[in-house]
Order: C-alpha cells, then sequence, then structure tokens
C-alpha cells in the first residue's frame, strides 16, 4: 500500500530537549515523495515540535533533518521556507488584519524579487510582477470555491473554517514541495472535515507532499496513504493506517485514552 | 514636521513594539549632515536653491538610514525577543550616547543654518507666507503619501505589515525579520533626517540637543494619533503643530489676555499628551491599531 518513493524529506535521531522535556527523542522519519503522511499521537506526543524543528523555528540539540537531499537543521525559518516547505499552524496564524489577497501575497513574498529601489522607483518590471503576483493569488483563490468573492476580506472578518482555507492557501502561494499541515481539521465540524480532506488529497495530486497533523484518528484514516505514530517525543510504529491503528501500543496509549 | 519625525516612531513601533527613544537624535544628526552638504555646495555653481537642496535631502537621508541600520543592528536586535523594558532602556541609553557623540563633536553652541527659499510668496498686512513654508508642507505630505503608497502597495510592505502582526507566521512565508526590520529603520530614519533638515531651514539653527524635545513632541504626536498607525502619526503630527500655534494665540488675545502663554509653549504639546492618556490612549485613529504600519 505505502511503497514509498524517493523520500523528500528524512529526519535522522532528531533530539529536542525543553529543560529536562524530550520534547522529540531521537526521532527518525522519512516521508516519501507525492503522499500523505499522516502523524498521530496524544496531545504533548511532540507532533508540533517536530513541525517547528522541520520548519526551522527549532533547532534540534541532536540529530539531522534532510529536505531534497540538503541538510536544513540551523537554517532560520524564513531560509526554509524559500527551500519549499511550508506550514499552517494548529491555532490558525494569519496576518488578520491584512486583505485575504494580501495574506496571499505575503506567503509568495519569497518568490517575488523586486528590491526596494524598484519598487521605490515602480519600474516596470516590478509592477508585471506585482500584477502576476496577484493574478496566481486569484487563481490560486479558486482552489476552494468557498472562498469566492473574498479577496478583499479583512481575514478577522472570515468565517472560522474559511480562515482554516486562507491559511492553507497562504502556505500553497509558496509553491512549496512539502507542506506540513498542523491539525487543520481541529474546530471543524464532521461536514466541513470531510470535505476539507478531499481537499488535501486535491493538493497531493497537484504535487505537493502532504505531512500532516491529526489527533482524530478517523480523520487521517480517510486521507494518509502513511501513517507514523508517536508517542512522549518518539516513533511508535509507521506503515498503513491499519497496521498502525492495530498496533498494541496505539490502541493502549492513544485510542484507549480517547 | 512633527508628521514627519512622528511617522519615525510609529514605523518602528508598529513592527518591534519598541519606542525608539534615540529618534530624535537621528533628526539632529540628519540635519547636521544636511547642513555639512549645504556648507560644501556654499560658493560652487551648485550652491542654488535647485541644486543644494536635493542634494543635501538626498545625502542625508542616505546617511541617516544607514545611522539608523547601525543603531538597530548594534542596540536593539541584540535585545530582540528580551523583555521590552530591556530594549526601552537600551533604546534611552543610544539617545544619550548619540546626543554626547554629537556634542563632542559638533560643540554645544547653536549652527546657523543658511537660509533658503526665504522670499515671500504672499504678503498681506501681519500675514506673510514664504516659499519655505510652502515647500516644507508640500515635502510633508508627499513623503507621508510615498510612504504610505510603499507600506500598502508594495511586497516589502507587505512583509513589514506581516511582521508586525506575527512574525513567526510571517517567517514561515519567507519574509526574513531582520530584512524588513532594517527597511523599517532606513525608512524612519531618512523621514527623520528630511524633518531634520526642514526643521534647520525653518528655524535656522540646530543644536546637538535639538532633537530631544522634536522628538519627545513627536512621540506625543504619534501617540495623538494612535501609536503604530502611520496615518494617525500624520493626522496627530499637524493637529499638533496646529495648536501649539494656535492655543497661545488664543489666549493671548482679548478674552483672555495672557500674552505669557508664549513661554508655555512646550506646556500645550505635553498638555495634550497627557490629556491623551487620561482620555483616550489609543489615540485619534486608535481604532485601528491592529493595523500598525
Amino acid at each position: 500500500m505505502s511503497a514509498p518513493a524517493e523520500p523528500v524529506l528524512s529526519l535522522r535521531d532528531v533530539t529536542k530537549h525543553f529543560g529536562g522535556v524530550r520534547a522529540v527523542n531521537r526521532m527518525s522519519l522519512d516521508v516519501p515523495s507525492g503522499a500523505i503522511t499522516g502523524i498521530i499521537g496524544p496531545n504533548g506526543s511532540g507532533k508540533t515540535t517536530l513541525f517547528n524543528l522541520i520548519s526551522g523555528i527549532y533547532e534540534p540539540q541532536a540529530g539531522e533533518i534532510v529536505f531534497r537531499g540538503r541538510p536544513i537543521h540551523g537554517e532560520p525559518p524564513h531560509r526554509v521556507s524559500m527551500l519549499g516547505v511550508a506550514r499552517t499552524f494548529q491555532n490558525i496564524r494569519l496576518f488578520n488584519e491584512m486583505l485575504v489577497i494580501e495574506n496571499l501575497l505575503v506567503g509568495m513574498h519569497a518568490q517575488l524579487l523586486s528590491g526596494l529601489w524598484a519598487a521605490g522607483l515602480r519600474t516596470r518590471r516590478f509592477i508585471a510582477e506585482e500584477q502576476s503576483a496577484l493574478q496566481s493569488a486569484i487563481e490560486l483563490l479558486e482552489f476552494f470555491p468557498e472562498l469566492a468573492g473574498t479577496h478583499d476580506t479583512v481575514v478577522k472578518n472570515l468565517s472560522y473554517a474559511n480562515r482554516r482555507r486562507v491559511e492553507i492557501l497562504r502556505a500553497l502561494a509558496a509553491r512549496p514541495a512539502l507542506l506540513l499541515l498542523d491539525e487543520p481539521a481541529a474546530g471543524m465540524n464532521t461536514t466541513e472535515a470531510a470535505k476539507l480532506l478531499r481537499d488535501i488529497r486535491r493538493i497531493r495530486d497537484r504535487g505537493v507532499t502532504v505531512l500532516l497533523i491529526e489527533h482524530n484518528m478517523s480523520v487521517i484514516s480517510g486521507v494518509a496513504d502513511h501513517v507514523v505514530a508517536m508517542d512522549q517525543g518518539e516513533k511508535v510504529v509507521e506503515g498503513s493506517f491499519d497496521e498502525v491503528s492495530r498496533h498494541p501500543k496505539v490502541l493502549a496509549s492513544y485510542l484507549g485514552s480517547d | 514636521m512633527y508628521a514627519l519625525v512622528a511617522l519615525g516612531y510609529t514605523l518602528v513601533y508598529g513592527i518591534i513594539e519598541l519606542i525608539n527613544f534615540a529618534h530624535g537624535e537621528i533628526v539632529t544628526f540628519g540635519a547636521f549632515v544636511g547642513l555639512a552638504v549645504l556648507a560644501a555646495l556654499a560658493g560652487t555653481p551648485l550652491s542654488a536653491a535647485a541644486t543644494a537642496l536635493p542634494a543635501a535631502f538626498l545625502v542625508s537621508m542616505a546617511v541617516t538610514a544607514l545611522l539608523g541600520v547601525t543603531l538597530e543592528r548594534f542596540a536593539y536586535r541584540p535585545l530582540r525577543g528580551a523583555d521590552r523594558l530591556m530594549a526601552l532602556i537600551s533604546a534611552l541609553g543610544a539617545s544619550i550616547f548619540l546626543m554626547n557623540a554629537m556634542m563632542l563633536a559638533i560643540g554645544r553652541d547653536s549652527k546657523p543654518f543658511p537660509a533658503y527659499l526665504s522670499e515671500p510668496v504672499l504678503q498681506r498686512g501681519d500675514l506673510v507666507v514664504r516659499q519655505l513654508d510652502l515647500f516644507l508642507i508640500g515635502l510633508t505630505i508627499l513623503l507621508c503619501a510615498l510612504l504610505d503608497l510603499f507600506v500598502r502597495r508594495t511586497r516589502i510592505g507587505r512583509a513589514m505589515r506581516s511582521v508586525a502582526q506575527d512574525q513567526e507566521a510571517a517567517r514561515m512565508c519567507g519574509v526574513s525579520v531582520n530584512a524588513t526590520v532594517s527597511i523599517t529603520f532606513v525608512l524612519g530614519s531618512a523621514m527623520g533626517a528630511a524633518a531634520g533638515i526642514l526643521n534647520g531651514l525653518y528655524y535656522g539653527v540646530i543644536r546637538f540637543d535639538m532633537g530631544f524635545l522634536l522628538g519627545i513632541k513627536a512621540f506625543t504626536a504619534a501617540v495623538l494619533g494612535g501609536i503604530g498607525n502611520l496615518r494617525g502619526a500624520v493626522v496627530g503630527g499637524f493637529v499638533l503643530g496646529i495648536s501649539e500655534s494656535l492655543i497661545p494665540a488664543i489666549l493671548a488675545a482679548p478674552p483672555f489676555s495672557v500674552p505669557e502663554i508664549f513661554d508655555y509653549k512646550d506646556a500645550v504639546a505635553f498638555g495634550i499628551l497627557i490629556l491623551v492618556l487620561m482620555v483616550k490612549p489609543s489615540g485619534i485613529l486608535g481604532e485601528e491599531v491592529p493595523e500598525k504600519a
């Protein structure tokens, strides 16, 4: 079922401690290219810390993180983003006072190259670049039909589900090779969550590798090609959803407590 | 003029929530660089207003921007993420350091600033409008408008606003926070330099410590307009400037007839600050505060 192609992202013995707490401990992981990989685990099992390590917000104390053949641990977040890793946050972190379209344009920031002078002098190249960026942002917005007609809306006025969608689009605006989604269905009702899963598959079908944190087992069963279970900062087991969900440790530590 | 200086405060505050107390000294520095350029050009064929003033503004804005970036790099960046009080104290230290450095370099005396554009364009009784007055208002409005356009319409302006709202999320979008903060200091300091030269042209003298009072008043203007809000800073600057001249004038006129009030011009400005902080701490355009830059 999960026939891993060349991994787009590899973690080797990645460790991050906070004081005496081992948030992530000797974690190794290969994320197969072009697939959806789900990470499950109870609260506090280190899933979000793992995302923060991959995206450069934290630097691991040990181990290495290799993205498309290139070590990225220790790189600052904006560099990691430029190399092709985009993410969303568990508690949506949009630029709430800005327009939907502006949020997407910030997402494209790294691809727009005109510098301060070009912008100041409003050179022809700068104007052309801004216009094509605006055009691609408008096209991107069509990915979610629910967002039709919202591009001049201030983000804080959107519904919760639509803010989630905008955050995903802002991440996609950077044209990442790898998209990290931190509990994208959190706070959504089951209908919306089911719809979101189909949308995540559409993202994969555009050629973006997806790494997805999910707390809810039923969500991940419908979408992940490959599942990794974590507990107390360590990998418990990985494989197909069926393999992982039948694993006794997963049943005990995770399903049992849910 | 207050508007221009207030912009410097509000820009920086909007992005990194730091009150850059050294901004007043940045303004003084800008004025002295402008004076140096004018002095260097004096007696050359370029000394006419049409060539000397643009040269003074451009050179001074560029050099002062460099000072602003250096200041941020050494006095503020190492403290980013530390307690906000630390950065505030560092800002006070930077202010005192710069003021004393300028005193040593230039001396304690007021330096005369060459007069330009002093011909009247309109004269009706006591009312005299000089070219300079129009130039001052025109340049202030132009710079404010350009800055507004820049922050609203360009990629870097968007990056500035995104950093103001959520640094970490901005980083994840590929925005370099350090580069963005540096650009903020470039813009704020360049505006400050322009204000410094305008101040010199207007009053005809500059002094190493002129930035202190000017800075505090501009800070008042920024608070008055709603700190962190660019348009608020401009509105606050104009309101402060006008009330500072108008209120004493009114109080000196017949119904009140207290001519001594002119000696208390500064008290008017700070009275306004205290009043704003008591009545509406978020400022005139304060509702929009999160809009920031």
